[in-house]
C-alpha cells in the first residue's frame, strides 16, 4: 500500500531540524528553576469514516534547571579621596540574572600596577585594610555596624532581576600623593543560597536528570565567577616652593648694589599648588634667618601685604620668619612671602 | 495487504464502526522531549537528539509526537494537536511533519496557516502573529495510516 510506505519512509527519513539560534539574553531571568514543564499531545482520527474518541498521549515532562548568571559592576568609580583617609567606600552592585535564588562568596584585592581603569589612569598605588560589607538594609549607603555581612547569603531573582550593593572599604596610605590611582577588584563566586557564601555552587556533571534541578553556569566565563574593578583616585595638594634672593641696597647707595657687608638683601619665597583638583589649607611658610645676616625689622610681606613682626618674626634661636599663608588654591595658586636681612659687617 | 482484505476490512468497518469507537483506541500517541547535542562521530560534528539535557531558560527542547496505528484497519483523518507547553515559546519555522498540513493557533481553538494568522497590534491594525505568540500547533495528515504504520511530527520550543 503506497500510503503506508510513504508514511514509513517519512519516519525513517533523516530530519534536518532547522537550526534557529537560541535567543540568548532574550530571557533575562526566565522561568524559575524547579518549574515542571509538561506536554501532552492529542490525536483525532477516523476509522472507516467514523470519528473516534480523541487520544491523549502520556505526559512528557522535565524540570527547569538552575541557570546561574550574575553580574558584578562598580557603581561610583573612580572614588576621589585624599591621602590618609580611612574607610573610603567603593561601591559595587551584584545582580542576579539567573533563574534561581543564589548566594555569593565575595573577595577583594588590590589590582596590579599598570592595570587600566576606564576613563581614568592606570593603577599605580595600593590601598590598605581592604574590607567587604554587604548592604544588608538595602539603603544603598554603608552603615557601619549595620552592614556587617561579608558575603551574600541569599539573593532572590524575579522578573526584573534582583541586586544587592556591596561596599568595599579601604584606608588610603598617608604616603600616597596627588594623582595616584588604586584599583580594587571585587570577585563574586556563585554559592549555595543560605550558606553565607561558604559553600560554592558547582555545575551538575553528567547527564540531566529530568526530575531534579541541575545547575548550569551561564555567566560569561561559564565558571560561576564574576568580577569588576573600582578605583580610588587620590587627590592631594601638590605644593612646590622656590626661594630667590635679590640685593636691595648697599651702604653706598650704588645703582647696582652688590652683596657686601652691610648690604640689604631680600628673600622671596613662593609656594605654588600645582594640583588640578585640590586646594591646600593652613599653609605655613617657615624660613630661618641665614647665618651672618640680621633680620631687618618690619619687612615681612605676604602676597605684598605687610605682616607685623609680632606675628611673623621669632627671635629664636634660631631667629626665623614664620608666616601663616592660609589657603593656596589649586591650578597654580601661589603664596609669596618676602623679608629682608642685612649682611653682617 | 491485498485489495481483497482491504475491501473486507472496509466492509467490516462499515458494519461495526460503532463498536470500534467504544472498544479500543486504534492510534497510540507518544510525546517525548529531547535536546539537541553536538557530538563528534568519525571525526565529524553531528547533531543528535538526546533525552532532555539540562534545560535552563533560553534552551530549546525538541518535542516529538509519534502516532502508531495499532489496529488492523486504516486510520484516516488523523489530526495531531499539541498546545505549546506552559513556560515555553514555539520556535519559528520549527514545526515539521511529513505528509501533513501544519496549522497554528493563538488560542488553542482556531487553527490557521502561519501566513493567515494575524493579531491586532496596539494601534488596532492587523499584523502577522509572531511565532512566540503561537499557543498550539496542529498537524493534519493528508493520507490515512495503514495498519501498523508509524509517523511522527516535531517542533522546537524554548524555555521562557
Amino acid at each position: 500500500m503506497t500510503i503506508a510506505r510513504h508514511v514509513k519512509n517519512a519516519s525513517l527519513a533523516l530530519i534536518a531540524l532547522s537550526s534557529v539560534g537560541v535567543l540568548q539574553g532574550a530571557y533575562a531571568n526566565g522561568t524559575p528553576s524547579g518549574t515542571n514543564i509538561t506536554n501532552q499531545a492529542t490525536v483525532d482520527y477516523s476509522v472507516g469514516g467514523v470519528s473516534q474518541t480523541q487520544i491523549t498521549s502520556p505526559t512528557a515532562s522535565f524540570v527547569v534547571d538552575s541557570r546561574i548568571d550574575f553580574n558584578v559592576t562598580q557603581q561610583n568609580g573612580p572614588v576621589v579621596t585624599q591621602p590618609g583617609q580611612t574607610n573610603v567606600v567603593a561601591e559595587f552592585l551584584v545582580s542576579n540574572t539567573g533563574n534561581s535564588t543564589q548566594g555569593y562568596q565575595l573577595a577583594v584585592v588590590n589590582e596590579a600596577t599598570g592595570t587600566a581603569f576606564p576613563s581614568s589612569s592606570a593603577d599605580n598605588q595600593d590601598v590598605a585594610n581592604l574590607r567587604i560589607f554587604v548592604d544588608s538594609n538595602g539603603n544603598n549607603t554603608y552603615d557601619a555596624g549595620v552592614d556587617t555581612a561579608t558575603n551574600v547569603n541569599s539573593l532572590i531573582t524575579d522578573s526584573d532581576g534582583e541586586s544587592v550593593r556591596v561596599f568595599v572599604l579601604a584606608d588610603i596610605p598617608v604616603a600616597a600623593s596627588n594623582n595616584q590611582f588604586a584599583n580594587v577588584r571585587l570577585t563574586a563566586r556563585a554559592a549555595v543560597p543560605g550558606t553565607n557564601g561558604a559553600t560554592l555552587a558547582t555545575e551538575t556533571a553528567g547527564a540531566d536528570n529530568p526530575a531534579v534541578v541541575d545547575v548550569v553556569f551561564a555567566d560569561p566565563g561559564r565558571d560561576g565567577t564574576q568580577s569588576d574593578a573600582n578605583q580610588y583616585a587620590i587627590r592631594s595638594a601638590a605644593l612646590s616652593v622656590t626661594k630667590n634672593v635679590a640685593v636691595i641696597s648697599d651702604e653706598f647707595g650704588s645703582p647696582n648694589p652688590k652683596a657686601i657687608p652691610n648690604s640689604v638683601v631680600e628673600y622671596t619665597i613662593t609656594v605654588t599648588n600645582n594640583s588640578t583638583t585640590t586646594a591646600a589649607n593652613a599653609v605655613t611658610v617657615t624660613d630661618n634667618i641665614p647665618a651672618n645676616t640680621t633680620y631687618v625689622g618690619n619687612t615681612i610681606t605676604l602676597n605684598a601685604a605687610p605682616v607685623a613682626d609680632g606675628t611673623a618674626f621669632q627671635g629664636g634661636p634660631p631667629a626665623r620668619v614664620v608666616v601663616a599663608a592660609g589657603a593656596v588654591a589649586q591650578n597654580g595658586g601661589t603664596a609669596t612671602v618676602k623679608f629682608r636681612v642685612r649682611i653682617n659687617p | 495487504m491485498n485489495g481483497k482484505t482491504t475491501i473486507a476490512a472496509l466492509l467490516m468497518t462499515l458494519v461495526t464502526a460503532g463498536a470500534y469507537a467504544a472498544d479500543k483506541a486504534c492510534v497510540e500517541l507518544k510525546t517525548s522531549g529531547e535536546t539537541e547535542s553536538e557530538v563528534v562521530e568519525n571525526g565529524q560534528k553531528v547533531k543528535r537528539l538526546v533525552p532532555v539535557a539540562k534545560a535552563v531558560p533560553g534552551d530549546q527542547i525538541v518535542w516529538t509526537i509519534t502516532a502508531t496505528n495499532v489496529c488492523k484497519t486504516p486510520a484516516d483523518n488523523v489530526v495531531i494537536a499539541n498546545p505549546v507547553p506552559e513556560h515555553m515559546t514555539y520556535v519559528a519555522n520549527s514545526a515539521m511533519g511529513t505528509g501533513t498540513d501544519i496549522a497554528y493557533s493563538l488560542d488553542g481553538k482556531e487553527f490557521k496557516s502561519a501566513a493567515e494568522l494575524q493579531v491586532r497590534a496596539a494601534d488596532g491594525a492587523p499584523r502577522a502573529a509572531r511565532a512566540d505568540e503561537y499557543r498550539a500547533i496542529r498537524w493534519t495528515y493528508k493520507n490515512a495510516f495503514a495498519p501498523g504504520a508509524t509517523a511522527f511530527v516535531r517542533y522546537r520550543a524554548a524555555v521562557k
